[in-house]
């Protein structure tokens, strides 16, 4: 131990430099990891929470078929309290406005305020002022009124609304005027979404969410206690009872739902978080090397006087340990600190794609540092596995007099050839494989089985790298070049990891970037074809999961009144459970003349898909995404099974079409068959055709002045909502630019510890140099010119693996994730952009490296001659 | 005029309590052509002055002129481009680049010099064939015994034709056989380049075979014997 401390903790102290690069890196790998965890976790547990505390007490809740329960069916449900007490809710978003004119999304619960108290606890500031909780009666005086509503403490403090403020409500295309009645105080459902949440009564809530009729589900709290048991038996009492179309279900399972559609997304996530790890590993090595290589002769002097090998491995895996043991500790609060800005980050992604908030980052625990130390701990181990045995081998003799670095030229390395071609056949195979539980594990074992077998391929490259080139590189560079191909070449074993792992980042930017620019183009393509509607019309609010908000006839009807408007199709979705275990489906519906005429969907099968289209016009038949036929294994032809108010009823699948807007899967149906089962709801959008030569953003402005101040629309042209769709995918791809930047740092910074490592290593040859009269920018050149050597290799080497990466990306995990067919496209401007990046940003990290080597050189002079 | 000229050459180390004056202020001159032997025992500072005479050290106190030039006068890359012009070296141990094949090694000034690789191979071949290296010559440093080592560096030293070949301990860190097989070739070469030689050495064979010795202790000359 005292040794330890004398030789390896001191020289940490020393080299503070060094120790500091190793540090950063290790807890950026350790701190991507933890993020990338925490922030998945927030995503889900957002809803969760939301979920959980405005469940409040609920045990149980009944839900239709994607459209809400009826009331008429609610008095036939009286039986219900045989159970419990039963709660009808009204769930919806909208966008509240506040007077200082900032619009938040809140979320609005419409409740049977007799009915609710034993359902959760609202504590309203007036009251709880007095000591006590409001009584009912009171709640409903302060609701009564249709323009009433309660706010939560924490959103009015925040929007500096006081009680008795009129606010505005906006309700898909309504502004509705609301006055606050009341605040909730800081606790309980209060605290839900971040405090942003408007209590009203279920009757102003149906009337102002065009819900008249309808709720969204029926809350039961059951008499009994509240056991595992109880739950159980009075849930399958209530579903044996329960008429078709109504289904009994705890809350948890929207929780579920949510979990499921985000767990391929958070699976990939995190897979790419690991890439981060490559950094630490990769440092690690360096350190470690670093320490041995300039500690050659007092590794000598310890074994001289008796230290055996065991203990010199011992001594600089100690080293890397310790190192990683800090780098942990300081990756957790790094961690999630990323997670926060994650969050912000990511939460476009998670909202444009599934759910409307995210919650905060939840706080470090016990488990969390675990994790860490079970990251960091093997990593640094096995980064320092390599130089800790070649200290080991350092002798005694050979280290004192230093004369031992004379180059060991190996054979050909076919031991690793071989196991690249092994590899590389495993990832083939691997890659062939069906997903598991919807999640890409093969897919992503075969990328990894690519990336390792690129690794080993590096030394026998290498290899080939020293056998030719350098005449090219003498005859490119002149001497410098001769010598920078010299040097590297005398280092083949040193250099293949670092090398390797140069090759396993540039090629995953190089596979990242080629599977964007994939999508995006085929995105690009699918949106020009697809949306081929002058204008459409959406509302404010929308959230991408749960109901959908409405446009008003009286809206509709302006818009439809315009002349330049020759066909107008109104679609409308809901979300409908399918499937097995806990799938959440998009069912859409449009009018499918009007998309024949004048729409354009692209279908994958069968291949005339506008004939079968046609058929299905007024039919219980369905058109299917291909997400959908994918991911439950649908073909045309089949039969599915939909829930449907009426109980559950067969859609025939007369055509499967490609969709990119959500990878839940999407049924679509003619606007007639929807109505017939589902009743006639009002459209969440419309898509409207023009007359032939219009300025349709004329037409747009006139609409908006048509549906008038106290309605609210977005309406979009046709290259508006495009470049909208770009602006979302490419929000949506934001994160992939954190693991880019990831790359290049692990380029500037591998290239240059690299070299400094062999920099050390070849101080006398150095002198030597200057000795027999190099200059210094000589020296610099030389240095400088390896370090791009060493980038532009690897990026050799990683471009076509990162290709090979892409084409298992693109075909295999995106395939079995999300269920897309994306189109390969090569963004050969990119790929060359990087390139050049790369060479430039490795040349400037040989600078430090050429500094010191001129350095070394001034100061080694005697060394080369005694 | 003397190819190497020095007067009063001082170098001293460190500061305060660690100060250390390794050269006490020697002077010697050695003309073109001439074998000039420094012979002393460990640590009286021959090698510091070795150092100071060839350029790779700037001295305290006093001058060294080489072929005519003061390198007291001259910046860094000056006297980096004297070193590679005017200058060769061999030391003790061998010291060519392990990465380079004997060739390049043997090549390198020149090429440092910006002479064309074709020309610097050439003229490589001809130094080798003069040391008796010819067929090392696409031998790694690694691969050849501790004599040829010693040849090849020598072939270097003299490949540019400089005016002042520097030698610390040559023979020092080889067999008596070997020695005197490199001590002949140094001979030889110095016998047909007219080089002026400098070269510091315990081995008093070798101190004999020079036209002139200069005698060291504790950094300062002193009379050697008769």
């Amino acid at each position: 131990m005292t040794l330890f401390r004398q030789f390896i903790v001191r020289a940490l102290l020393q080299d503070r430099a060094r120790t500091v690069v190793t540090l950063v890196g290790l807890t950026l790998g350790v701190a991507v990891v933890v993020a990338i965890r925490l922030a998945n976790a927030s995503s889900v547990r957002g809803f969760e929470t939301a979920l959980d505390v405005v469940a409040g007490k609920t045990s149980l809740e009944i839900v239709g078929a994607g459209v809400g329960v009826p009331e008429t069916q609610l008095s036939d449900l009286g039986w219900l309290r045989d159970y419990g007490r039963v709660s009808p809710v009204i769930d919806r978003t909208a966008s509240l406005r506040a007077p200082n004119d900032t619009e938040s999304p809140v979320r609005v619960l419409g409740v049977d305020v007799l009915r609710e108290r034993p359902f959760r606890e609202y504590q309203l500031v007036r009251f709880a002022r007095d000591g006590r909780e409001p009584r009912p009666q009171e709640l409903l005086a302060v609701l009564l009124d249709p323009t009433s509503v309660v706010l939560t403490e924490r959103f009015a403090g925040r929007q500096a609304i006081d009680l008795d403020t009129p606010v505005q409500l906006i309700v898909g295309d309504r502004i509705h005027d609301v006055v606050v009645r009341g605040l909730l105080l800081d606790e309980g459902p209060a605290r839900v979404v971040d405090g942003q949440l408007v209590l009203m009564d279920i009757a102003t809530a149906q009337l102002l969410f065009d819900r008249l009729g309808w709720v969204d589900r029926v809350e039961i709290q059951l008499y009994e206690g509240e056991t595992a048991d109880t739950i159980a038996d009075a849930e399958r009492a209530i579903a044996a009872r329960l008429p078709a179309g109504l289904h009994i279900q705890r809350p948890a399972r929207r929780g579920r739902q949510v979990e499921k559609m985000l767990a391929a997304f958070h699976f990939n996530l995190t897979s790419l978080s690991y890439i981060a790890l490559v950094v630490g590993l990769f440092l690690v090595y360096n350190t470690v090397a670093v320490s041995v290589i300039t500690r050659r002769r007092e590794i000598g002097t310890l074994r001289a006087l008796g230290a055996t090998r065991r203990m010199v491995r011992r001594l600089f895996l100690g080293e890397a340990a310790v190192l990683a043991m800090v780098g942990a500790g300081l990756g957790l609060p790094v961690g999630w600190l990323l997670a926060r800005a994650a969050v912000q980050l990511t939460s476009t992604t998670v909202n444009a794609l599934y759910i409307t908030s995210a919650a905060a980052v939840p706080a470090l625990g016990a488990g969390d540092l675990l994790i860490a130390c079970a990251v960091a701990l093997p990593l640094a181990l096995v980064g320092a596995v390599i130089p800790a045995t070649e200290a080991a081998g350092v002798t005694p003799t050979a280290a004192v007099r230093d004369v031992d670095r004379f180059v060991r030229y190996h054979r050909f390395p076919r031991g690793s050839v071989a196991l690249a071609v092994l590899l590389f056949g495993l990832g083939w195979w691997l890659s062939t494989q069906d997903a598991v539980g919807g999640l890409p594990v093969f897919g992503l074992g075969a990328a990894l089985a690519v990336v390792f077998g690129a690794a080993a391929l590096v030394p026998a490259l290498l290899d080939l790298l020293r056998r030719v080139g350098r005449k090219t590189l003498g005859g490119w560079f002149g001497v410098e070049g001769l010598l920078a191909h010299a040097n590297l070449s005398a280092s083949v074993s040193r250099l293949a990891v670092s090398v390797a792992a140069l090759v396993v980042s540039l090629a995953m930017l190089a596979a990242i970037a080629i599977m964007v620019g994939s999508f995006r183009e085929t995105v690009g393509y699918w949106v020009g074809q697809t949306l081929q509607g002058d204008l459409f019309v959406a509302t404010a609010g929308r959230a991408p999961l749960g109901p959908a908000v409405t446009i008003s006839a009286a809206t509709e009807q302006r818009i439809a009144a315009h002349p330049a408007v020759t066909a107008l199709d109104r679609f409308r979705s809901l979300d409908l459970p399918y499937g097995s275990d806990d799938g959440l489906i998009i069912l859409g519906a449009g009018d499918f003349e009007v998309l024949l005429e004048y729409g354009g969907l692209l279908f994958k099968s069968p291949a005339d898909g506008r004939a079968a289209m046609r058929r299905a016009v007024g039919a219980d038949a369905v058109v299917v995404s291909e997400t959908l036929a994918l991911k439950y294994d649908v073909a045309v032809d089949d039969r599915i099974e939909l829930d449907t108010p009426q109980g559950p009823r067969p859609f025939e699948v007369l055509a499967v079409y490609y969709d990119y807007s959500s990878d839940r899967g999407r049924v679509v149906m003619d606007g007639r068959t929807f109505a017939r089962h589902y009743g006639v709801q009002r459209p969440s959008g419309l898509t409207l055709y023009l007359e032939a030569g219009v300025d349709s953003e004329a037409v747009r402005e006139e609409l908006l002045a048509a549906v008038g101040p106290d309605h609210r629309l977005f309406i979009n042209t046709n290259a508006m909502l495009r470049a909208e769709v770009l602006r979302i995918f490419d929000a949506t791809f934001a994160i992939t630019y954190a693991l880019q930047a990831i790359a290049i740092f692990v380029a500037i910074v591998g290239v240059s510890a690299t070299l400094l490592t062999l920099t050390l290593e070849r101080r006398r040859e150095l002198a030597l140099l200057r000795l027999v009269g190099a200059n210094r920018g000589q020296i610099r050149r030389m240095v400088v010119i390896e370090a791009a050597l060493l980038g532009m290799l690897s990026q050799g080497i990683g471009l076509p693996v990162g290709v090979v990466l892409s084409l298992i990306l693109i075909y295999v995990v995106n395939v079995q994730s999300f269920g897309w067919t994306i189109q390969f496209h090569l963004p050969l401007g990119f790929l060359a952009q990087s390139t050049v990046l790369i060479a430039v940003t490795t040349a400037l990290a040989g600078l430090y490296p050429a500094r010191l080597a001129t350095r070394l050189a001034e100061g080694g002079g005697s060394e080369v001659i005694t | 005029m003397a190819t190497l000229q020095a007067h009063g050459l001082r170098r001293v180390y460190g500061r305060g309590d660690s100060r250390v004056e390794a050269l006490r202020g020697v002077s010697l001159e050695v003309a073109a052509g001439e074998f000039l032997a420094v012979v002393g025992p460990s640590g009286c500072g021959k090698t510091t002055l070795l150092h100071l005479c060839g350029g790779m050290d700037r001295a305290t106190d006093g001058t060294v002129t080489v072929d005519g030039v003061a390198l007291g006068d001259l910046d860094d890359d000056a006297l980096t481009a004297l070193r590679r012009e005017c200058v060769g070296f061999v030391f003790q141990f061998f010291n060519l680049l392990p990465t380079l094949t004997l060739a390049e090694n043997i090549a390198l000034p020149l090429l440092l010099a910006g002479v064309p690789s074709a020309v610097g191979a050439a003229r490589a071949r001809e130094g080798a064939e003069r040391v008796g290296l010819a067929h090392r010559l696409a031998h790694y440093p690694g691969q050849v015994s501790g004599g040829e080592l010693q040849r090849a560096a020598v072939a270097r030293a003299v490949i540019h034709q400089p005016a002042l070949l520097i030698a610390d301990e040559p023979t020092g860190n080889l067999d008596s056989d070997t020695g005197r097989r490199v001590l002949e070739v140094l001979r030889t070469l110095h016998r047909d380049t007219g080089v002026a030689l400098l070269l510091a050495t315990h081995d008093p064979l070798i101190a004999e075979a020079a036209d002139r010795v200069l005698t060291m202790r504790d950094g300062s000359e002193v009379p050697g014997p008769p």
